[in-house]
């Protein structure tokens, strides 16, 4: 199978400061891949990367057998990758409902747009009532059910999410991974990053572990837990 | 009334009624056209975060390409006002190209430099393209005078005028709240990195603001070289500055408090006219001053931890 998303060497950061250094990795489609590790080691430049929010120095990335390295964050997403970032950001000062259209902003498609609109509602009732309300009086649950939503009316091949549990009570983690189980029925590519190793374990495919800016593990689930080295190191299990 | 320009000071000052309508009509120009000046600084500063001093250049290079028109051409005035804002509109949108695009990365102060090398840069072309000289707007308009009871007069400039700013002002409302365009203007205000994740051209969306403060600051010079009766190349200066200082008053970044800040502004300096004309000018510089010191974040703005 051609992978949906293909990372061949890349290496990327922020000026002088390389983040990420020679970093290769695959998403097959239908796929829901995790990437793991600690505070800094370049999880979040990775999803940026790929959106284009940063520009990588050498490497290539390959998106539905497009080479997208180097496009402007506003082209990635019109080819199909969304991001839900982290600290779920939602446009404080408009409405449920402006944010959610602003997540199909690329989109042309008036009716399907409003449909979508509803699976939205269907998918999160709660943002159904709070459609009027300004995103940035939402409760952080709240916000980060927009920002998935948000994401997802774009009608994305291929959804990143950026530590959607954090800062967030666990009835509200488990209602999140529900949502993104039934994503993934959908249909919906996932690349999923946490800190909370056993959370992302439990709800992907596969993995990738990340330590300063190097992938230094791949593999299933399982195979990933087993290893004990590993998990104490850099995912602080004892 | 053959001139048109016979505004504020040039009036004897009448007693009672008639002096106070007339004086709430000429704040409420005054204020309106400082509300259009303030409104291209707000919305640039709201999504760049940077202060154009190239705009008060702007007004002026409106007034000026207003006045060449009605000099040159047969147009009617309607004509001349559209193209000549038209024109200031396409200034605004190569400035921002050629003066900040290229500094996008750079730092605030390179970028509050090029701003000011731009003014600096319009101001001394146009003093030798048009000369030093004060010069006179002679609009093509008829301007009719209504003499209402109670000896008060009013003009159809007037009328115009304060039309004009009250359909621009709702027509902004509705563009920014309701369109798509404006949409993507708030969206990028709020967080630029997130409107470019949601697929929203940001360049494009600069420009725009550019384009659109432009052409209503293009408005204001418009407004004043005619109602004034007057033009010359260093016009820009005053009411650019205060125009800023009517933004920083109402909250740097808030369209609302643009339009509150430029009245608030207007009114107060027609009062100050009465009570102490040599001082006029200095008001917007007392309430510069008080704001910072009082509230910083403006009327309307929003306190500076918030705007994150
Ligand atoms: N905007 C930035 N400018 C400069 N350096 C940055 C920037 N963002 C991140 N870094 C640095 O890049 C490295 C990787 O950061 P990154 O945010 O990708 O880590 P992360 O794995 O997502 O960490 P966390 O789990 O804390 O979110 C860190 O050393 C960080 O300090
Ligand atoms: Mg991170």
């Amino acid at each position: 199978m051609t992978p949906l998303l293909e990372l061949k060497n890349v290496v990327s950061g922020y000026g002088s400061i390389r983040a990420l250094k020679d970093v290769s990795a695959t998403v097959d489609p239908g796929e829901a891949v995790a990437i793991i590790g600690s505070n800094g080691a370049g999880k979040s430049t990775m999803l940026k990367t790929v959106c284009g929010l940063v520009r990588p120095f050498q490497g290539q990335i390959v998106f539905n057998g497009k080479d997208i390295t180097g496009w402007e964050a506003e082209r990635v997403a019109a080819a199909g990758i969304a991001l839900v970032p982290e600290g779920r950001r939602v446009f404080p000062r408009m409405t449920v409902l402006e944010n959610l259209l602003l997540g199909a902003y690329t989109r042309t498609d008036r009716a399907a747009i409003s449909e979508d609109l509803d699976k939205m509602y269907d998918l999160f009732p709660k943002l159904y009532e709070l459609k009027a309300r300004m995103a940035g009086s939402l409760s952080g649950g709240e916000q980060q059910m927009l920002a998935f939503a948000r994401a997802l009316m774009s009608k994305p091949r291929l959804l990143l999410l950026d530590e959607p549990s954090m800062g967030l009570a666990p009835i509200i983690v488990s209602q999140i991974y529900n949502t993104i189980a039934t994503i993934r029925k959908a249909g919906v590519t996932i690349v999923l990053v946490e800190q909370n190793a056993k959370l992302a374990l439990s709800a992907v495919d596969r993995a990738y572990v990340m330590e300063t800016g190097r992938i230094v593990l791949e593999g299933r689930p399982e195979e990933i837990l087993q290893d004990q080295k590993v998990m104490r190191a850099y995912l602080g299990v004892s | 009334m053959g001139n048109p320009g016979a505004g504020l000071c040039a009036r004897p000052p009448e007693r009672g009624f008639p002096m106070v309508f007339e004086q709430i009509i000429n704040g409420l120009i005054l204020g309106s056209t400082y509300s259009l000046i303030a409104l291209g600084y707000t919305m640039v500063y709201g999504i760049l975060e940077m202060i154009n001093f190239a705009h008060g250049e702007i007004y002026m290079f409106g007034a000026f390409t207003g006045l060449w028109l009605t000099l040159t051409t047969n147009l009617p005035f309607v004509a001349t006002f559209l193209l000549a804002s038209l024109a200031a509109a396409a200034l605004g949108f190569v400035i921002e190209r050629v003066a900040y695009r290229p500094l996008r990365r750079s730092s605030r102060i390179t970028v509050l430099i090029s701003a000011i090398g731009v003014s600096i840069f319009l101001q001394n072309l146009m003093l030798i393209v048009a000369g030093p000289q004060t010069r006179d707007f002679p609009a093509k308009l008829s301007i009719v005078t209504w003499h209402l009871p109670g000896g008060v007069a009013f003009t159809s400039l007037q009328a115009y005028i304060l039309l004009l700013v009250v359909v621009l002002m709702a027509g902004l409302q509705l563009l920014v709240q309701r369109t798509k365009i404006g949409q993507a203007m708030r969206a990028v205000a709020q967080d630029r990195e997130v409107a470019r994740l949601m697929g929203i051209p940001i360049d494009k969306v600069i420009s725009f603001t550019f384009v659109l403060g432009s052409g209503l600051g293009a408005v204001a010079g418009i407004i004043i070289g005619v109602y004034f009766n007057s033009v010359d190349p260093l016009m820009g200066m005053l009411p650019g500055l205060k125009g800023f200082v009517a933004a920083v008053l109402g909250g740097i970044g808030s369209i609302p408090g643009a339009m509150l800040g430029g009245l608030i502004l207007g009114f107060a300096e027609v009062a100050g006219t009465i009570y102490m004309s040599s001082y006029k000018d200095a008001i917007a510089f007392c309430f510069l001053v008080l704001i910072l010191l009082i509230k910083p974040s403006g009327i309307l703005g929003r306190s500076l931890q918030e705007k994150v």
